[in-house]
């Protein structure tokens, strides 16, 4: 059979089985049961079983429990709360003050959590009402709430990294700490575009919204109270930058930080933890069974010849570097408004990891970018992941609105791909430094 | 009957599970321990990377069926959540045996693969060295564990789809379901 059918066929056959909604990890066990009874028959069942197994003994994985683990700690010990109070006491009187508040909240929450969905339902249930309250514009603060939560993933810890990294041949450290500056610079964009839409647009934001902010005691007492977390930040970013741990030795620090910033606040306690270690068995077990049931499926790509076939077939068409990344761009970012992220980064990292070889693109450079263009789809209307916490966390607010509110911060995401893209030492500068 | 023996099963899925954190904790204190042995001590111990790994497995292999029991796993849902209720109802049904089926299926294989293991002694290679089927069996009872489950939803065991008291099945865990 030719290489394109069999890729055509697999990738239809998965496709159908996610829209049926089949458990994706259960549709990743079809496909790979039927390829290996289709091109090795029952000789090739101890090949399928070796390959769940070697998944679920990969240290590399670890991290993703580690991360989940360390971000259940802070947000069910209530921990988190403190870095609310402290930024509401930091932020001076300006106009759009809530504004500026969520983008920064979002970003030190992103540097303590990898999950955008945790993060998007935790603002929209205590930041969006207040706003909503003190007359700020709906689809502003819905977008700019979208779009911090959406920096989760990007700046370190990342779960996404995670599986990226434990599926192509780069080095996760790397690809974490390549991370910070777009993340930086996307938190840079959110506040430039609020600037813009208030100065055009005054009553977009309350005339002066009085409440907040403090004296100079008591911001130098925010400044304090926060100071713990940066034992969490240097336990994570600190250890992987200076190469003294390993991403998961690292996660492994930054759970202990988690622990010993909980008991500092005097908000540890044994139930609490019991209830983080469980949730974060939960949420671990189900990203990792993906995993480990998807292994075999970029394997019986090679075996079919698919993966050699399609190398061979991009290299004879000659396509200019700039038009092929767009293609490779273009396809996730239109996918991920329909399909689970996770499911779909399954599917393609092992058609795309050739195709990057073939043409030299910087891996740490292109995987990040191919990170936040995932990471636009978890709040691309109309099925992104980040656009139902909003409506779950918020069900008054009508879906049309979060919609809108979302197409803003995804043209701000894609602007920040433009930028990297036109200057990638933004990526890849701090990677070279470990 | 098919009660009690639907109560054993559910009993062994809490059970596992809560090993399951066990085993997360003991993955926790290995690495602790390596950073503290090779930091502050210069010895880095030879079997906390092996240790974690099986520690790993064993932790997902025993949650896995908690988890098709509480529906926690990713499905993307749009197609059934457009169905009516009562049509729903049937098409979860529907889709709870075919996931029943193909895990089953799995599960079959990997029992082979780790009576294989069995037969003849296979051993891991990963610096502490273990007989692989005390690991590849936990995989096995992950996955035919969960297909009892997907296949109780099937034909109708209601009890088999409600979620545990304190599992972590809270909005907490529900909004940390990806990232």
């Amino acid at each position: 059979m030719e290489w394109y059918f069999s890729l055509g066929l697999a990738i239809a056959i998965l496709m159908v089985l996610f829209a049926l909604g089949i458990p994706v990890f259960a549709a990743f066990l079809t496909i790979n049961v039927l390829g290996t009874l289709w091109l090795m028959g029952t000789a090739g069942f101890g090949m399928f079983a070796n390959s769940v197994y070697d998944s679920m003994t990969s240290g590399t994985l670890t991290t993703i429990t580690l991360f989940v683990l360390m971000g259940e700690l802070l947000f069910r010990s209530g921990s988190i709360d403190v870095i609310f109070d402290s930024l509401d006491t930091l932020m001076g009187r300006m106009k759009g003050r809530l504004y500026f508040f969520v983008v920064a909240l979002s970003t030190l929450f992103g540097a303590l959590s990898g999950s955008a969905l945790a993060v998007t339902a935790m603002l929209s249930r205590s930041a969006l009402p207040t706003m909503q309250q003190r007359g700020y514009d709906d689809r502003l603060s819905i977008g700019l709430i979208l779009g911090g939560a959406s920096l989760a993933p990007i700046i370190p810890p990342s779960l996404l990294v995670i599986i990226i990294g434990s599926m192509v041949d780069v080095s996760i450290a790397r690809l974490l700490i390549a991370g910070i500056l777009p993340g930086i610079l996307l938190a840079g964009l959110f506040i430039l575009y609020v600037k813009v839409r208030i100065t055009l647009d005054p009553s977009r934001a309350p005339a002066l919204d009085d409440s907040g902010g403090g004296s100079a005691s008591e911001k130098r007492r925010a400044v304090i109270n926060m100071l713990p977390f940066s034992v969490i930040i240097f336990a994570v970013l600190g250890l992987i930058l200076l190469g003294i741990a390993t991403p998961s030795e690292s996660a492994a620090t930054g759970v202990l930080g988690a622990l010993l910033v909980a008991a500092y606040y005097r908000k540890f306690s044994f139930k609490m933890a019991g209830e983080a270690v469980m949730s974060s068995l939960k949420v671990s077990t189900m990203i990792i069974m993906i995993l480990a049931c998807s292994k075999l499926f970029s394997q019986l790509l090679s075996f079919t010849g698919a993966t050699s076939g399609l190398v061979s077939s991009v290299t004879g068409m000659e396509l200019d570097p700039v038009w092929m990344l767009l293609i490779l761009m273009l396809i996730p970012l239109l996918a991920c408004m329909f399909i689970d992220q996770i499911a779909f980064m399954m599917v393609v990292i092992p058609i795309y990891a050739p195709l990057v070889k073939l043409y030299g693109f910087d891996p740490v450079w292109f995987w990040t970018l191919f990170l936040i263009n995932i990471s636009v789809g978890s709040l691309t209307p109309p099925f992104g992941y980040n656009l139902f916490a909003v409506k779950g966390a918020a069900p008054n607010t009508p879906m049309q609105t979060i919609y809108a509110a979302a197409w803003p911060i995804v043209i701000c995401f894609l602007f920040s791909m433009l930028m990297l893209y036109w200057a990638p030492w933004l990526t890849t500068f701090l990677p070279s430094l470990i | 009957m098919f009660t009690l023996l639907a109560r054993v099963h559910d009993g062994v899925t809490r059970a596992g599970f809560l090993l399951g954190g066990i085993t997360l904790c003991g993955i926790v204190l290995c690495f602790w321990w390596e950073v503290i042995a090779r930091y502050f001590f210069n010895s880095p111990t030879l079997w906390s990377s092996a240790m974690v790994a099986y520690l790993l497995c064993l932790s997902i292999s025993l949650a896995t069926p908690e988890l098709a029991r509480s529906h926690g796993h990713i499905a993307i849902t749009v197609l059934p959540e457009r169905l009516q209720a009562a049509a729903r109802a049937r098409y979860e049904r529907v889709l709870a045996v075919l996931t029943g089926a193909v895990c089953a299926v799995a599960g079959w294989i990997c029992v082979q693969e780790t009576l294989r293991q069995f037969t003849y002694h296979t051993t891991t290679a990963m610096g502490l060295d273990i007989p692989k089927y005390w690991v590849s069996a936990f995989i096995a009872y992950g996955l035919i564990s969960a297909a009892l489950h997907f296949l109780r939803q099937g034909f109708g065991n209601p009890t088999s789809s409600q979620a545990v008291p304190g599992s972590g099945t809270d909005t907490t865990s529900t909004v940390t379901k990806g990232p």
